[in-house]
């Protein structure tokens, strides 16, 4: 007896030491699924699309941002039309926007810190690496401050360093971005290796980037233009020069989907999501067919001509007419069938390989135009330019151009509206802007026949100024948004960000 | 590591000692001090051995003995157990005397450990297996609704072979699992449930269960319920949150050593026994109004000739009112009235009415059937149960079914007098086509039904859902000449055309060898192993009302334990006791899935292969693994039967935490004391038995694999170029584990002969230390990060309360016996993490979960009314609420949980009765608000106080009145909001004006999306349920060759619910074994069942 109890006592502490060995244990749990290093080309790839994924898509794009500048108008369901913007939305858009400028910030460290800089060469030199991607990150933030107002900025993407960032102020953003976009370009090197691979945009091309940078500089200085009376706008085309920003529609900075699954968000909208929600809005084909919205006495200055890209955003549909805007539902019904079906007939925006604009050639024209004082060359260009890039016939554009009023504020600002198309939020920042075009539908006035556009929320008196913070910052930073609400006066859509200068 | 093992087993059988020399037969019989009659099946143990043996139908027994043995036990269900000292005599012969007091009633604890109960520090509850196989459940934790105080059970309502939640005294982890440790026989067994957030949040997709479910209720001899950490601790860190220990039935020796069969056979019928309560006034559509309408209709010139329409484009019910005279255009055309080759109705208009078919009568009546046999037999060598049991039947929804197969072994054999070989062999395999879509999903037909819908639609109509050309047939068509879906698929469609498979094989055992070294010490080891494979097949056909695909997923789970466990019982002296145990366990588990999906839809109608694809497919797949090694050991000291004190320790070590920091100890102490043992107390009649308990414990826990290290994810290639991201979540290479500590108190009292029983516990639960993935605001680059933070306290009190109001005075007299469980817990999340002052668990359509600071756990938030000082709600002055800001709206978790158990016998009748009460607990109904926006629910066509429908104009005394006053917010200069009151023009005014302004009743049901929502939708959970009713009655064949017994057992379940709060519900209910609970959506109808089982003993 005493001898099993000793061999079996022996083999209990034989099995608890291999019990206490734990060597293995780091081994077990690396993760088999996830890679700890990646090559920071593919990180670019990820945030050239993820951005056009988020600002483009049904959500963010179709149920805010084309709705705003009334590009679009929902053919049912109107509620979003009428400003009662869904919660869901506004914390998702934030979510992809600071999260795709977070892997811009990680490309930016791993090409800053000593330990990994040598490792990210593999994608190209580390200063044009964080040039591009400075270059997107203030791209990014710039969106989020002229959609929100006061944004985290200085303490964003402190990690586990500061989990409550502050808001920032914009007049302090605002020019910390150009600063960033001065420095971002002067540092890019045009001898050495750009993005090697990943760069969907440029293909590496950086003395595009370059071009993007300037160009992105001199469309925040433009917008920033009330508070500081053009100072930033004219030291921005004094360091650049002309020549300094986008040439020609060859510069665009686009991101082209590809197709066979990588489809665009819209062509996922319509064709993944069998969404048909969305269709033109009245206000904008109203100003594409040349006519006067007689309802509230508007005058459009193209009054009598017909625009030769209407064709083209409304293929198949010679008499379209337009989805009058903010219709409660059911008189949205009756008007269905004048307007454009994108499911049987879509677009080249509904196609899968539809290129995205980051931004492009012809907003540059109607910058300049705009800064030489409504410019008619520029003016031209910029039309040219835009009707090139959605593919008008040339001896249209000619026509079109020739027939075209003078440039004016009124005339160059609505052709810049009709340029921006599909980059809704920035038509609708314009509008904010400038108030152009006034074709746009006001709370009050007549949507059609006797129903006038009465708004859910906003207390249904203007189009809105601001997105309200997402719910999810007062959920996890309230300390923070309730700062920046206190500092903006408020938190609702009629509240003005500090650019919008009354 | 598993060569030492079988070098163990070696060893341990090269010391055994064959000799048999000197063997001595007992015989004797064994009888009842009440009647004097002989008692069969009476267990014989040679005490120190796994020698066994049981009496034969007249109480007559014989077992051998070695020269060494003296001692033998007798144990009985209901009787004392007696040890008598064999010295010299041959024959002994034994009277046992009932245990009124059940004090030597004996329950399975930890490890699987059979305790006496009145040596416990702590809560265990058991349920016998008869309750539970009676009434035909496929799933066995259903059952155990109000049978055990301290559990909370919400079952998935009408989700065939879908999730059940289990809470045991509270939820603990604030992100993690709080569900409690499943084991079978030993075996742990994974608990996953694979529903996606998407699903636990009410979005949509399919419940897929949760895997304990294939526990085969007609196995299970009883279930042993660990509430707390003290009775738990020796599990290790999955068992904090207390283990449903199941027992299954073992092989029992036959007096005449012949094979024991039990045939039984049941069929059970699901009806759909609640609905929302629909208006029945209106259609679907609009009202149109203006040039080319007539009394809310369209007009349409079709072919020549004018017809009325409503829009079947638009998925709501505020069409025209039903009672409109249409006889100048003889009725309205129907949706099915467009297609030609549709000659019955091609352009036939109909009445507009309230459809003869509605929602209920596309529901079909579930027919469930359970065939099971089992043989059992043995001899003293060895015994063995083999049982197979099948479970096949039809769902209630069209196009369901399941079909479960289930085979189970138990088999111990004694190789010798000192070693005993033991193993138990399950296997499942379960198959399922066609389960209903949850939440909301497009396939769900509860959405298209409840949310989005037309009132009219007659189901017998619906039923044509495909055209001669192979597309779809739905009412839901783009324009009156076009067909395509809109929204909504035919309800048909989807259950015909879209819908799931799926199967799973899963195997668990265990295989062990156990010695007995000395008459007080033995020594065990065993492998026990849960294994399964689970696949999935989803499908989306061509011509759907959403973009075709097809999806599979494969996964494939393995948990293997190795388990050593020395254990010791030795009397010390005549007044001491001491047992305990030292083990070993290491614990690994592998996971691994693959899913593929089609992309961009299919191509070939009606093919489901990944192939198929107009895009190319993608597959994604992930593997894990994880280790924990332990020791753990336990000691229980007794003295003279009054006082029992329990000592358990653990040691973890597990592979998912940090190097250094992934070592946890745990223990816990636990003190039983009989007072009534006392000399003063000892002959009291009043109170024969008392007791009192005391425990602490304290519980550490790990975490997934992977989350130490930082990495990026992959997402899937753009053309050529490889996709990387950060993660969304920052993972902490310095995460320590989880601590859950825990006390507990309890009484345990007996009076008037054990005709009233109280068993009450309270317990006082913290978790600190808690690994957390805190949501962070995305502008620190992360939207989660995993901390250690936080720290939830759960304080509640048990009773269990039983009564014997009439106590048979002779076998076969009228009994009734009433237990009632009561559970009431508080829970409260302390805090979070630095900075952070709630979590939010899931969110749809703004209705959130959160675990919130300084609240209790699942707190439902959403804008609530905006109220002013007098707590009156505050409308405009256009009468409409104001939307309030996001606010707690009240807890998920109830305030008390009460079962009420009523059992009856007389002669051979007997007749349970079950009721269940849930008090408190909030939940959030999408089917309210949805069904209100879109004038589905009954509420909307109600009469308001003009005595007009609420549909009726404004203008005409019609519309709706909220209750509030005027007034309206504004923001001061610190960013507050603030109420200032008007009167009805929106002048200011000092005192609150009441509401006299009437809306629109359309205006008023969209309010209940956009505005005060929360306000608007969140509802009390309470509820009475009469959850079971059986009536059996048992014949005994005492003359008959071939069968010895039959029972008859006639059951219903969910017979009856009352007092909701909101009708439209079932305010029990569950997506996912999750913590996602508490926001209802697309919820399927709960169902009533009804059966029948027939037990044959052979």
């Amino acid at each position: 007896m005493k001898k099993i109890n000793f061999k079996t006592i022996s083999v209990l502490v034989l099995i608890t030491l291999m019990l206490g060995c734990t060597k293995n244990f780091e081994e077990i749990n690396k993760d088999p699924n996830n890679p700890e290093e990646v090559a920071t080309g593919y990180i670019f790839t990820y945030v050239q699309k993820n951005v056009m994924d988020n600002l483009r898509d049904e959500w963010a794009g179709g149920r805010m941002f084309f709705l705003l500048p009334q590009y679009w108008s929902q053919i049912n369901y109107t509620d979003e039309d009428r400003y009662a913007f869904r919660t869901s939305v506004t914390d998702a858009f934030w979510r992809a926007m600071y999260t795709s400028a977070m892997n811009l910030q990680n490309i930016i460290d791993l090409n800053t810190d000593e330990d990994t800089k040598t490792d990210a060469l593999a994608s190209g030199s580390n200063e044009n690496q964080i040039a591009a991607a400075t270059i997107l990150q203030v791209y990014i933030f710039s969106v989020l401050t002229d959609a929100f107002g006061d944004i985290p900025y200085s303490e964003a993407f402190q990690t586990n360093e500061n989990r409550t960032p502050k808001y920032d102020a914009q007049s302090e953003i605002y020019p910390d971005l150009i600063r960033r976009l001065k420095e971002a370009t002067a540092m890019i090197d045009l001898n050495s290796a750009g993005i090697r691979f990943g760069d969907i945009i440029y293909d590496g091309d950086m003395m595009k980037w370059k071009k993007f940078g300037a160009s992105l500089a001199l469309r925040l200085a433009q917008r920033m233009e009330k508070r500081d009376n053009g100072a930033a706008l004219t030291d921005v085309i004094t360091t650049f020069g002309d020549a300094g920003f986008f040439e020609s529609n060859g510069d665009n900075a686009k991101f082209a989907y590809i197709g066979a699954g990588d489809n665009g968000p819209l062509y996922d909208a319509w064709f993944t999501e069998n969404r048909n929600d969305f269709t033109l809005s009245k206000a904008f084909v109203t100003l594409l067919k040349g006519e006067n919205d007689d309802l509230n006495g508007k005058i459009n200055p193209f009054a009598g001509m017909s625009d030769p890209r209407l064709p083209i955003f409304a293929p198949g549909y010679a008499d379209v007419i337009g989805m009058p805007y903010g219709m409660p539902d059911p008189e949205t019904q009756a008007f269905s069938s004048n307007c454009p079906n994108y499911r049987d007939n879509p677009s080249v925006v509904q196609s899968a390989t539809f290129a995205y604009t980051y931004m492009d050639y012809a907003e540059v024209c109607f910058i300049l135009s705009e800064y030489n004082n409504w410019d008619q060359t520029w003016y031209e260009k910029g039309v040219r330019a835009s009707m090139e890039d959605w593919g008008v016939d040339g001896a249209d554009i000619d026509a079109f151009v020739a027939a075209m009023p003078a440039a004016s504020e009124a005339t160059v600002l609505i052709q810049k509206y009709l340029a921006l198309y599909i980059q809704g939020e920035q038509g609708w920042f314009e509008f904010r802007r400038s108030g152009h075009p006034e074709m746009i539908l006001k709370p009050g006035e007549i949507a059609n026949g006797t129903i006038v556009f009465d708004p859910l929320e906003g207390g249904g008196q203007a189009i809105p100024r601001k997105i309200p913070f997402p719910v999810e910052e007062y959920n996890i930073n309230s300390e923070r948004v309730q700062e920046a609400v206190a500092a903006m006066g408020g938190d609702g859509l009629d509240i003005r960000v500090w650019w919008d200068k009354p | 590591m598993r060569k030492i093992t079988i070098m163990l087993v070696f060893l341990l059988i090269a010391g055994v000692n064959f000799a048999f020399a000197q063997t001595r037969t007992i015989t004797g019989k064994v009888t009842s001090a009440q009647d004097g009659m002989g008692i069969p099946g009476v267990t014989v143990m040679v005490k120190g051995t796994t020698i066994g043996t049981t009496t034969d139908i007249d109480g007559n027994y014989s077992i051998d003995l070695q020269p060494e043995h003296h001692v033998l036990i007798f144990r009985y269900v209901g009787m004392n157990t007696q040890e008598i000292n064999v010295v010299n005599q041959n024959s002994v012969n034994v009277v046992m005397q009932a245990d009124v007091l059940q004090i030597s009633e004996v329950v399975v604890t930890a490890l699987g450990i059979p305790r006496e109960k009145r040596t416990l520090g702590y809560s265990v509850q058991d349920v016998k297996g008869d309750q539970l196989s009676q009434t035909d459940n496929t799933n066995f934790i259903t059952s155990l609704s109000g049978r055990v105080s301290g559990v909370q059970i919400s079952n998935s309502a009408g989700a065939m072979g879908g999730s059940s939640r289990v809470l045991i005294r509270g939820a603990n982890s604030i992100t993690g699992n709080n569900s409690p440790l499943y084991v079978v026989d030993g075996i742990i067994i994974d608990n996953s449930d694979f529903n996606s957030t998407n699903t636990a949040r009410g979005g949509g997709g399919y419940d897929y269960g949760n895997m304990a479910q294939d526990i085969n209720p007609d196995d299970i001899e009883s279930v042993s319920v660990l509430k707390g950490p003290a009775a738990s601790a020796l599990y290790g860190s999955r068992a904090a949150n207390g283990v449903i220990l199941v027992t299954t039935k073992k092989g029992t020796v036959k007096a005449d050593k012949g094979i024991g069969v039990t045939f039984s056979t049941g069929i059970s019928m699901d009806k759909v026994s609640y609905l929302p309560k629909y208006q029945n006034l209106y259609g679907g559509g609009l009202t149109y109004d203006g040039a080319g309408t007539y009394n809310g209709f369209q007009v349409q010139n079709i072919n020549g000739t004018d017809y009325l329409l409503v829009d079947y484009g638009m998925d709501e019910s505020w069409g025209p009112a039903y009672s409109t005279d249409l006889s100048a255009y003889g009725g309205v055309l129907p949706w099915n009235a467009f297609d030609e080759w549709d000659t019955e109705n091609y352009l036939k208009p109909k009445p507009w009415k309230a459809p003869e078919n509605d929602v209920k009568d596309f529901f079909e009546t579930g027919l469930l059937f359970s065939n099971s046999v089992a043989l059992t037999g043995g001899s003293d060598k060895a015994t063995f149960r083999l049982s197979y049991t099948n479970q096949s039947g039809d769902g209630y929804m069209p196009n369901s079914n399941m079909d479960r197969h289930s085979v189970s072994l138990n088999a111990d054999a004694n190789l010798s007098s000192k070693l005993k070989a033991f193993t138990s062999i399950n296997f499942v395999r379960t198959k399922f086509t066609g389960r209903p879509e949850t939440g909301y999903g497009d396939n769900n037909p509860m959405v298209r039904f409840n949310q989005w819908g037309q009132r009219q639609l007659d189901m017998e109509d619906q039923k044509s859902y495909i055209n001669p050309d192979g597309t779809q047939r739905t009412w839901n068509r783009s324009s009156w000449n076009d067909g395509t879906p809109v929204y909504s698929n035919n309800p048909y469609w989807s259950r015909y055309k879209d819908y799931q498979n799926d199967q799973r094989n899963h195997y668990f055992g265990n295989i062990g060898l156990s010695y007995h070294i000395t008459d007080w010490l033995s020594v065990q080891g065993r492998f026990n192993l849960d294994q399964y494979d689970f696949r999935t097949y989803e499908r989306i056909a061509i011509n759907s009302a959403f973009l075709s695909s097809y999806n599979q997923t494969f996964r494939n789970n393995s948990e293997l334990n190795m388990e050593g466990m020395l254990m010791v019982d030795k009397e010390l002296d005549d007044k001491f006791t001491i047992s305990g145990n030292l083990g070993v366990n290491q614990m690994k588990r592998n996971y691994e899935n693959m899913y593929g999906t089609t992309n961009g839809g299919l191509v070939v109608n009606d093919l489901y292969n990944l192939s198929n694809s107009t895009d190319p497919s993608t597959v994604t797949n992930r593997q894990e693994e994880k280790k924990i090694n332990s020791i753990f050991g336990s000691v229980t000291l007794d003295y003279i039967r009054m006082l029992t004190l329990n000592v358990t320790g653990r040691n973890d070590w597990s592979s998912t935490l940090p190097d250094g920091n992934n070592s946890y100890f745990y223990p816990s102490a636990s003190l039983s004391w009989v007072f009534t043992e006392l000399p003063a107390l000892k002959e009291n009649t009043i109170l024969p038995f008392g007791k009192a308990r005391i425990s602490w414990a304290q519980v550490g826990n790990d975490t997934d694999p992977y989350r130490l290290a930082y990495n990026y994810i992959p997402e899937d290639n753009f053309g050529n170029n490889p996709n990387y991201r950060l993660s969304l979540q920052l993972n902490n290479p310095d995460l320590v584990p989880e601590k859950t500590s825990s006390f507990e108190v309890g009484l345990d009292l007996r009076w008037l002969d054990n005709r009233i029983g109280l068993d009450f516990t309270y317990y006082d639960m913290e978790t600190t230390n808690q690994i957390i993935p805190v949501a962070t605001s995305a502008a620190t680059g992360y939207t989660t990060q995993l901390i250690n933070a936080g720290k939830m306290t759960n304080k509640g009190i048990e009773i269990q309360l039983y009564g014997n109001p009439i106590k048979a005075n002779k076998k076969g007299g009228f009994n009734w016996d009433i237990t009632v469980n009561y559970s009431k817990n508080e829970n409260m999340v302390v805090e979070l993490a630095e900075g952070v002052d709630t979590y939010r668990l899931g969110t749809i359509f703004g209705a959130e979960v959160h675990a919130e600071a300084g609240k209790p756990f699942g707190s439902i938030r959403a804008n609530n009314f905006v109220f002013d000082d007098n707590g009156n709600r505050v409308v405009g002055t256009n009468g409409r609420y104001l939307n309030g800001p996001i606010e707690s709206l009240g807890s998920v978790l109830p305030d008390f949980n009460m079962g009420f158990l009523n059992q009856f016998r007389y002669k051979n009748f007997d007749m349970s009765v079950l009721i269940d009460w849930q008090k408190g607990g909030s939940l959030f109904s999408l089917t309210h608000m949805w069904g209100m926006y879109s004038g589905i629910l009954e509420e909307t066509a109600a009469t308001n106080d003009n005595g007009m429908n609420v549909r009726d104009d404004v203008a005409d005394g019609g519309g709706v009145l909220v209750e509030g006053v005027y007034g309206y917010t504004s923001y001061d200069n610190e960013g507050n909001l603030v109420v200032n009151l008007t009167d009805a023009n929106g002048n200011p005014s000092d005192v609150p004006i009441t509401n006299t302004t009437y809306i629109n009743a359309e205006t008023w049901a969209a309010d209940h999306y956009s505005r005060a929502r929360g306000g608007q939708n969140v509802f009390d959970a309470d509820y009475f349920k009469l959850r079971e009713v059986k009536i059996g009655y048992t014949f005994n064949f005492k003359n008959s060759n071939i069968i010895s017994g039959l029972n008859v057992a006639v059951y219903g379940r969910n017979l009856a619910i009352w007092g909701r709060d909101i009708d439209h519900i079932d305010p029990e209910f569950a997506t996912s074994s999750g913590n996602i609970q508490g926001i209802e959506g697309g919820q399927l109808p709960g169902l009533r069942s009804f059966g029948v089982n027939l037990t044959f003993n052979f």
